[in-house]
């Protein structure tokens, strides 16, 4: 059964993301009183984890065998990094090949999730304390910023260019990333535990939330009034590139904070429903969200470099030239509108999907 | 509802309403005491009067029972017998499980779920009363544990597979397990209890009572029953021990499984700021 | 082949038993030879049916003692290793002057208080002077019993002040003593009482007739059976082998004889039918003589079964029997309550001691009209129901344990020639309790010790069979 709480964020993710690509790439505007940026990643990473946990156990009720679930798990995750690579190389250039995108990150998490889920709970919350603590002093190491001299990821074709983007300096490095999936998965976990006592749960979670959006804006604060070589290096403000500990921080709390408020408010109240229109809606983003990444990117991406070749410049010439923000934005809104169609209309003729495809790929039996 | 008497000229009759306490260890329903089986916490029968409590709310829940008893002095046999069933019978919404009756030398005795009707001679009506109340008292106690453990049986299905193997996700259920294997053990020790009622020794030279008691005792199959249930709960101690078992040996092995997977995660994190290192090391 | 031979004379429950523990027992190669008067298997067990109707009804032993309560029961052990099925008996009732007693305030309604007071300080004085160890044991400690208890089971009975209670007492018992107290020792009539009490002794029979033991036995003894052969002469030789010699009836009337030899010879006849055979040998007559005297007690038992158009009884008695006050104390049997899906009913009066020496030379007609007429008044409306009768006279057929009478020892008892006869052997209830289970046990005793006389002298009792074996007789 759909969690309309779900559904309901991730479209608030997807849609976010739409908007801010849509205006990133067509405007360059990275303004973020009207159109906040940085929070979309955190919230669907995080419901990433937790609708693996929903899907995983799914499979455990219907008696699935533990090495086919696994397989399928395993699988899923190798489509990602491999539709990740491929995503890089025909939407953006063949050198961002390995820039470590969301979707090479949400492949290798199935896969780090799919190792650890038989380890109790709090090896997950280690394993992403670890990752937390550990990514400033990976970034250190790695010089970070010698990878971002232009505004974006810039690494050289070298394996240890790749082993570094992957863990630490590309643009969903796996630490601090990879918190997002594990807490998400952790709290999955938590609720199915404390199904008895659901409301008293989520309370607690959003408690823990608010704690830790405090926390990271306090972070935040703190390091401008005191800044030191320490500070520097491990508090850089809300930052998204790198993801600094008070981003990661304060959007963790973000999302502990409304998760569990959408979850009260719209499964668990009895009288209160979403409007069938927005369920629907909700429903239609959440399913084929895959297909609307790679759509929406496809859309707002591809004319520009067809354009740029057909007028013999180079390919990103017009990144970020285009046109307005507002216009940007005016344009997301009708392919959001138009993808919401073309996806109703695919469920219902059937049309495949880049999720159809996943689970045609991936949930075959051998 | 107090079933309507029989079109039967018993020289006397007396109709109560019962109450079945299983093992309560006050009298909440303040009535009479008319039986008393030894067990801890006691089962009783007492009489109920229009004060007492009514039949359930209370835990564990009482049965609320009529008992008529009727000097059948002059009645022949048969017509005795067939008042009484009628007696047993009227009202009843469903024939199963059937009114079970003995006829042993001038005294009927019907039983159901939830009448009981004995007739004998007038002379003879107090000394047989009790021995029918004691075997009550023993019947109801035997089916409550009956009717607890069938309702205890998908619980046990659901729970046998944690007696073979044990993981993290039964680990919450721990408390669940613990709980239902203190309730099992609670019902060993009331099965237990009911023993020396049920195998008392038969009597000789036998009297009135002692050889009606020893037949309804062989006619409601109380010591078949008390072994079969003795059976059933050596199957629900054996898996719930096992699951205790299994639980215990995974927390050992979770405490020094918990210290490897911190060292292994440790390990991970020095390895990678090593090969970090050695990376930057290279680029430099 | 080398095997050793052994015969055994009597095909009753005896004779079997003791081939059955042979069989057991023995590990040498061994030749078993069970040779049989008539033309039956099965002595004292029988099962039989009427006419006009497929119940069977016993006309032998109607029960079996299950001692299990008290200890071991070898031989309720025996009967369900067979794959037989039992299924219990009981019965307190008495019916005294026509009025059915089944229970102390029935007594105390028909007698008085007094009575019952005085039943129930028997009951109470009979289980402090016999306890449960001594009455299983009874066998090994009846000496011991006899030297604390002396006297007759009369000069205890008349120790009851209320004439009615020891006519109940006498009623109760009569029927299992098979003779009269009189000429019983006091720890055999308490014996006898104490065998109603539950933790004593219970009893069963077996579901489908009790022969039924016979043949579950007869299917797995791999022996020699020789039906028809009435043994006449033992001969003890110097060798050590035993010529029995025994006479068949041949066609035409005639008859012949024919000998055979053994290495061991079992007779497992009831102790009357000794003083039929003759034996042969350097003083071995006079020592069995001598044995059979010592063992001689004769009782005897008359059954009395009768077939009804339906079981009119049970509205009166509901147990596997009762005890009558007619006939100087009888059993009244109901046969059919242990076949409760037939329509018709059976009942058995089973008539012991002098009684039944009497009673016994009457005609078989006589004998059911007596038996009709024995029935209390509540139940004489029954009589017209009367379908068909049967008749079985058992006389000398058992013994009693008279009052101060020794027992011997175990040995003793089954060797009744050491020295002259050592491999002449003897099985029978009468040299235990007689009892079936009695039987069991003076056939293990014996069948364990050839057993062991086989072991520890194996060349000594083995001969070279030069000759084929004579022909199979076919079992009746």
């Amino acid at each position: 059964m759909r969690r309309s709480s779900i559904d309901l964020l991730r479209t608030v993710a997807i849609v976010l993301m739409v908007l801010v690509h849509f205006v990133e790439n067509l405007a360059g505007q990275q303004s973020r009183v009207w159109l906040p940026t940085g929070l979309a990643a955190p919230l669907f990473a995080f419901l990433s984890g937790f609708s693996h946990w929903l899907w995983r156990h799914s499979l455990e009720d219907r008696h699935m065998s533990p090495s086919e679930i696994t397989r399928r798990a395993v699988r899923r995750g190798l489509f990602l990094i491999g539709l990740g690579f491929a995503f890089n190389v025909l939407v953006w250039m063949p050198e961002d090949t390995f820039n470590w995108d969301v979707l090479t990150f949400l492949g290798i998490s199935l896969l780090i999730l799919e190792c650890l889920h038989e380890q109790p709970r709090f090896v997950w919350l280690i394993t992403a304390g670890g990752a937390f603590v550990i990514a400033p002093l990976l970034r250190q190491l790695a010089d970070y910023d010698s990878y971002w001299t232009q505004g974006w990821f810039d690494p050289d074709l070298t394996l240890s260019d790749g082993f570094t983007g992957c863990l630490a300096t590309g643009y969903f490095p796996l630490c601090p990333w990879v918190v997002f999936p594990l807490v998400g998965y952790s709290v999955a976990d938590l609720l199915a535990e404390r199904r008895d006592n659901e409301n008293s749960t989520l309370n607690r979670l959003a408690l823990l939330g608010a704690g830790l959006l405090v926390a990271g804006g306090l972070a935040v604060w703190w390091g401008t009034l005191h800044p030191s070589p320490v500070a520097n290096a491990m508090l850089r403000g809300w930052t998204m590139f790198p993801p600094s500990p008070e981003y990661i921080t304060g959007t963790l709390g973000l999302v502990l904070l409304v998760f569990p408020v959408a979850r009260r408010v719209i499964d668990l109240a009895p009288d209160r429903r979403l409007p069938a229109g927005l369920t629907r809606t909700c429903a239609t983003f959440s399913r084929h969200s895959l297909s609307v990444y790679l759509l929406h990117h496809v859309v707002h991406l591809w004319p520009m470099w067809l354009i740029s070749l057909a007028r013999g410049n180079d390919t990103t010439d017009l990144w970020q030239q285009v046109t307005s923000p507002g216009v940007a934005l005016l344009l997301a809104l009708v392919f959001l509108v138009a993808c919401q169609w073309l996806l109703r209309w695919a469920d219902d003729v059937g049309a495949p999907t880049a999720e159809s495809v996943l689970r045609w790929l991936c949930d075959s039996p051998p | 509802m107090t079933a309507a008497l029989p079109p039967v000229p018993w020289a006397s009759s007396q109709t109560q309403r019962l109450l079945f306490q299983p093992g309560v260890t006050a009298n909440p329903a303040g009535g009479t005491i008319l039986c008393e089986v030894a067990t801890h916490p006691p089962c009783r029968l007492v009489v109920a009067d229009a004060a007492t409590s009514a039949p359930g709310g209370t835990d564990p829940p009482q049965t609320s029972l009529e008992l008529l008893t009727a000097a059948n002095d002059g009645v022949p046999e048969a017509e005795a017998l067939q008042a009484l069933r009628n007696w047993a019978e009227q009202g009843r919404p469903h024939p199963d499980p059937a009114i079970q009756t003995l006829s042993l030398h001038g005294v009927q005795v019907v039983w159901g779920p939830e009448r009981v009707g004995v007739a004998a001679p007038g002379a003879r009506l107090p000394l047989v009363l009790p021995t029918v109340l004691e075997f009550v008292c023993l019947e109801q106690a035997l089916s409550g544990l009956e009717r607890r453990l069938a309702r205890s049986w998908p619980q046990l299905e659901e729970d046998s597979p944690l007696a073979f193997d044990f993981d993290h996700r039964a680990d919450r259920r721990r408390g669940d397990l613990a709980r239902r294997f203190q309730e099992v053990l609670g019902l060993r020790g009331r099965w237990a209890q009911l023993q020396p009622p049920l195998h008392r020794p038969l009597v000789y030279p036998p009297t009135l009572a002692s050889q009606v008691g020893e037949r309804l005792r062989e006619r409601a199959r109380l010591p078949e029953r008390w072994e079969s249930l003795g059976s059933q709960i050596d199957v629900f101690q054996n898996v719930y021990e096992q699951c205790a078992q299994r639980a215990h040996d995974w927390r050992l092995a979770w405490k020094g499984h918990t210290l490897e997977i911190l060292i292994i995660l440790l390990l991970l994190g020095q390895t990678l700021l090593l090969v970090f290192e050695l990376f930057a090391g290279r680029e430099a | 082949m080398t095997a050793c031979r052994i015969g055994i004379v009597g095909g009753g429950p005896g004779g079997l038993l003791t081939a059955w523990h042979l069989q057991q027992y023995v590990q040498a190669p061994c030749e078993i030879t069970i040779l049989e008067a008539s033309g039956r298997l099965g002595g004292k067990l029988q099962t039989l049916r009427f006419h006009h109707s497929p119940i069977p009804y016993e006309a032998g032993a109607a029960e079996f003692y299950d001692y299990s309560v008290t200890g071991e029961d070898p031989l309720k052990d025996l009967v369900l290793s067979l794959g037989l099925s039992i299924t219990p008996m009981g019965g307190s009732a008495v019916l005294l002057d026509g009025q059915v007693l089944a229970h102390l305030d029935d007594i105390e309604a028909h007698s008085g208080a007094a009575v019952r007071a005085e039943l129930e300080e028997f009951d109470r004085r009979a289980a402090d002077a016999l306890g449960r160890h001594e009455f299983f044991e009874a066998d090994l400690l009846m000496n011991h019993s006899l030297a604390q208890l002396p006297g007759t089971f009369a000069s205890r009975l008349e120790r009851l002040a209320q004439p009615q209670a020891r006519r109940f007492l006498e009623t109760l018992i009569h029927s299992d003593l098979a003779t009269e107290p009189d000429h019983t020792s006091v720890p055999y009539g308490l014996h006898n009482y104490l065998m109603n009490r539950p933790e004593y002794l219970r009893l069963y029979s077996i579901v489908g007739g009790n022969e039924r033991l016979i043949e579950e036995l007869v299917r797995r003894l791999d022996v020699r059976f020789q039906m028809r052969h009435r043994v006449t002469t033992i001969e003890a030789r110097p060798t050590g082998e035993y010529t029995v010699t025994a006479i068949t009836p041949g066609p035409d009337g005639t008859t012949s004889s024919c000998t055979r030899d053994f290495d061991y010879v079992i007779v497992a006849l009831p102790n009357p039918q000794l003083r039929q055979l003759c034996f042969v040998g350097n003083g071995v007559a006079d020592e069995v003589q001598r044995h059979q005297s010592h063992h001689a007690h004769p009782a005897h038992y008359l059954r009395m079964t009768l077939l009804f158009e339906r079981p009119f009884w049970r509205s009166v008695l509901q147990e596997s029997y009762c005890m009558l006050d007619q006939f100087g104390g009888c059993c009244l049997y109901d046969e059919s309550i242990r076949n409760p899906a037939a329509d018709e009913g059976v009942l058995g009066w089973l008539l012991g001691g002098k009684a039944a020496l009497e009673h016994s030379e009457r005609p078989d007609a006589e004998l059911i009209e007596l038996a009709l007429a024995s029935l209390p008044p509540a139940l004489q409306f029954g009589t017209g129901l009367f379908r068909e009768g049967r008749v079985h006279r058992w006389m000398a057929e058992v013994s009693a344990l008279p009052g101060g009478w020794k027992l011997w020892s175990a040995d003793r008892r089954h060797q009744p020639a050491p020295h002259a006869a050592p491999g002449l052997f003897l099985v029978g209830d009468y040299l235990f309790d007689s009892t079936l289970n009695g039987v069991l046990d003076s056939a293990g005793h014996v069948a364990g010790w050839i057993a062991g006389l086989l072991e520890t002298t194996p060349d000594h009792s083995r001969r070279t069979i030069t000759t084929p074996p004579p022909q199979q007789e076919t079992l009746s």
